[in-house]
């Protein structure tokens, strides 16, 4: 009985002081340990597990230890999940300005304010609001189904519809949004200097050469290869040199 | 080789002198064979001089005695130049080194001494084209140090070596030195003195073109391209003829300093010495502070930035008066240079300007050092006035960023990608339940409606007696009170009534003849057209009260009846 009790107050104590690897990687940034931090950091990521705050913070620690490609990465992953977070913008234009290659990056149009603007609530924000409009389009047409004075009537019919359209709207951003977070469609290049080829093999000739920190649209991936684009330039890069997100 | 002469008796010199130059020396110290050569000694005084000894070179010709004396009067001072020479002409008949030993002369009770001058013989092929050439005329690169630190002050010396004396520099290419800061030690020089330089015995006339101090910005092996001259000689009286020639070219080794470097160093070697001045430390609003910062000391001063002082934000700053007290020497530039900085605090408070250091490397101890003055404390009164009037202008707070935010920490939560619940079975599912909900209610109620239409009649019919009962009642009170036309009235509103409802008839139905087809029994049809009939009657004719009587009676029997 008693080392049951004994057995239990430690597992108890020791869930509580067991960190977490997210925790023991923001300790071991704190300590300015940015290579154990980073481990700490993919550690987690491994585990399935993600928030932008820890992408973030891998990004910071990768900055640190002046892997500009990589930093990108885990900025552009953090980005989205909370598109419009100030300081994940703040430090991945602060570390694109160290790249060497001068790259249009698109931040402006529609694509980019839905992104923006729908896109910075919690994963599962979408989820739930068109179960709120699918609940409420269904009541507002069960209103507008029973007998009643034409003033309601008319009420009823004007939000079943409006509801309705917000069911449409927030079923198809739930869908869009999680096809943003599980899908890769970028390319960030993580090798100081790599040669996107004409075709997937090794000895293809080049068609352009890029640096450290690069990003290109992702178009097909083949075997050890990435076909990527780049302002209408299509070529092939090894898997090795770019990371994807 | 026979001829001897054992001495030369000569004047005795009328002026005496301070010193005595006795010297030999030939045109050509590198001849071909059988090439006649020139073998001169001069003296500026009188005296006995011996017969040289030629050791198995050849007597062509002389001696040959010049003589020749000037007079120069300087500053009203008379002087009497006097120039003695002898030549000989000299031939070697083979190959080899021959040395002329020192020749010796008496003059003013001392016996004076010539150097030795070797002369190398060779083919004559190969002699005639380089040595000739080149010993005419030719110029030298010369270095003080061969191997420096980075920075370290060396200089370096351009010398022409000709036979004849110039008459002018005509062209100077300066060499390539990538990698060392020259600075020209007389930038201005337009007065060359030519000295005379005997160099293995041959008199060279040599002039110093250029002495430069340099130094070395980085590490390493660095070549410093050969000099190009190019110079005028007169030949006769009229002729003029050009020589131009490249010098040698030098290296350079550069060492890195030992040690660790400091973060601010800049570059300055040598040793220096740093002070600060702070002319109030109590002031005012907008009164100004003066702050001088003097470096002094020797080395690469020209290197040395202007100090950036770290002001507050409350301060306003105006570009430095910058006194520059430097000389550059062979040794170095050497000097001081001041900064003399004015400050106007802007608002009250006490502030520190934090202190102001560089770093540099000492050449003797071989090691960094780094100067730094002292912080300023400045204590800035408020001013007098009401408060209202101290403040100007609201400021914009500047930030600086210069590094990435810092990581978020407060925020541990994750999610799996398992987690999104959105696009899923799940979804479609809750998504269409409100739906399958709101048609399941819809159908039951429409179903609701469909089987009432029919029951509706009955429910009306089982209703109709019972609305029917209070008109009854109501018509007997009327017929106990004497009433007779209202009690009859209100039978036949409950008749009609009773019937419509009970029958499911319209208004314009309830005639006799439908209400008849609805009737079934032969008793209600009876009953029916008795009081339908007695109720007609009355509209027209009084009836007495018992007949009223019986038709309360009657009616009640028949509404009985019909509701069976």
């Amino acid at each position: 009985m008693k080392k049951i009790l004994l057995l239990i107050i430690l597992t108890i104590s020791n869930l509580g002081f067991s960190q977490s690897t997210l925790e023991k990687g923001n300790e071991a940034y704190k300590a300015e340990h940015y290579k154990i931090a980073i481990q700490n950091y993919l550690e987690t990521i491994s585990n399935d597990q993600k928030s932008a705050q820890l992408y973030y913070n891998l990004g910071n620690s990768y900055f640190k230890t002046n892997e500009i490609g990589e930093a990108i990465w885990s900025y552009e992953q953090a980005l989205k999940i909370e598109p419009s977070n100030e300081d994940i913008l703040y430090n991945l234009q602060f570390t694109n300005n160290l790249t060497a290659d001068k790259l249009l990056i698109e931040t402006k149009g529609i694509g980019s304010w839905l992104t923006k603007n729908a896109f910075q609530f919690s994963p599962n924000f979408w989820f739930y609001m068109s179960l709120i409009f699918a609940f409420l389009t269904a009541l507002a047409l069960y209103l507008f189904f029973t007998p009643s004075s034409h003033l309601v009537n008319n009420l009823s019919l004007l939000f079943s519809s409006m509801f309705g359209l917000l069911l449409i709207l927030s079923f198809t951003f739930s869908i869009l949004h999680k096809s943003i977070l599980t899908n890769n469609t970028k390319a960030v290049i993580i090798t100081a200097n790599s040669k996107i080829l004409t075709s997937p093999t090794v000895d293809a000739p080049t068609s352009f050469e890029l640096h450290e920190g690069a990003q290109l649209k992702l178009k097909t991936i083949q075997d050890e290869w990435y076909e990527v684009q780049l302002n209408k330039n299509t070529g092939w890069i090894n898997k090795n040199e770019a990371w994807l997100y | 080789m026979k001829y001897l002469v054992s001495l030369f008796i000569l004047f005795t010199s009328l002026f005496s002198y301070s010193q005595v130059d006795f010297k030999a020396s030939v045109n050509y110290n590198k001849v071909a064979v059988n090439e006649v050569f020139t073998f001169e000694l001069s003296s500026n005084v009188n005296g006995q001089i011996y017969q040289p000894d030629f050791k198995g070179l050849q007597i062509v010709g002389g001696p040959h005695q010049s003589n020749s004396s000037r007079t120069i009067i300087v500053n009203g001072k008379r002087q009497a130049v006097r120039s003695l020479k002898f030549t000989w002409q000299l031939r070697a008949n083979k190959k080899g080194k021959y040395t002329i030993p020192p020749t010796l002369m008496d003059a003013n009770g001392k016996q004076h001494k010539t150097k030795p001058i070797t002369i190398t013989v060779s083919d004559a092929s190969e002699s005639q084209k380089k040595v000739k050439a080149t010993s005419d005329f030719f110029v030298r690169i010369s270095a003080t140090k061969n191997s420096v630190f980075l920075g370290e002050p060396f200089v370096m010396t351009l010398k022409m070596y000709s036979r004849q004396s110039p008459r002018g520099i005509e062209d100077l290419r300066l060499g390539e030195s990538n990698g060392i800061t020259k600075k020209d030690l007389y930038p201005n020089k337009t007065n060359y003195d030519t000295r005379i330089e005997n160099l293995n015995g041959v008199n060279y006339h040599t002039i110093i073109l250029k002495q430069e101090l340099c130094y070395a910005q980085r590490t390493g092996k660095i070549k410093i391209e050969p000099y190009y001259i190019s110079a005028l000689f007169q030949r006769g009286f009229f002729q003029q003829y050009r020589q131009e020639g490249n010098s040698n070219s030098l290296t350079i080794s550069v060492k890195e300093m030992p040690g660790k470097k400091p973060k601010n160093y800049n570059g300055l070697v040598g040793n220096f010495k740093l002070s600060h001045t702070i002319s109030k430390t109590t002031v005012k609003v907008n009164e100004a502070v003066d702050i001088n910062i003097k470096i002094s000391g020797n080395g690469n001063l020209n290197l040395f930035d202007d100090p950036v002082l770290d002001l507050p934000n409350d301060f306003d700053q105006f570009d430095p008066e910058v006194k520059n007290n430097t000389k550059t020497s062979s040794s170095g530039t050497s000097g001081s240079k001041s900064f003399n900085y004015v400050i106007v605090p802007t608002f009250y408070g006490d502030f520190e300007i934090p202190p102001y250091s560089f770093s540099y490397f000492d050449l003797k101890e071989k090691k960094y050092k780094t100067l730094t003055t002292g912080s300023f404390k400045i204590h800035v009164d408020k001013p007098d006035g009401e408060a209202s009037e101290i403040i100007k202008q609201k400021q914009s707070v500047s930030i600086e960023e210069t590094d990435i935010r810092y990581i978020h920490i407060s925020d541990l939560s994750t999610f799996k990608n398992s987690n999104l619940k959105g696009n899923s079975f799940l979804h479609y599912i809750l998504i269409a339940l409100p739906f399958i909900g709101l048609w399941l209610v819809l159908f039951l109620r429409s179903r609701n409606n469909n089987r009432s239409d029919a029951d509706k009649v009955k429910i009306n019919s089982k209703k109709a007696k019972k609305s029917i009962n209070k008109y009854l009642i109501k018509s007997k009170t009327l017929h106990q009170s004497g009433d007779d036309d209202e009690a009859v009235k209100e039978l036949s509103a409950a008749l009609r009534s009773y019937l419509k409802k009970k029958l499911n008839l319209s208004e314009t139905q309830l005639t006799k003849n439908t209400i008849l087809t609805h009737l079934k029994t032969e008793e209600t049809t009876m009953l029916f057209n008795k009081c339908w009939t007695t109720i007609e009657m009355y509209q027209y004719a009084p009836v007495s009260a018992s007949q009223v009587d019986v038709l309360i009676a009657d009616t009640e029997t028949l509404i009985d009846l019909i509701d069976g």
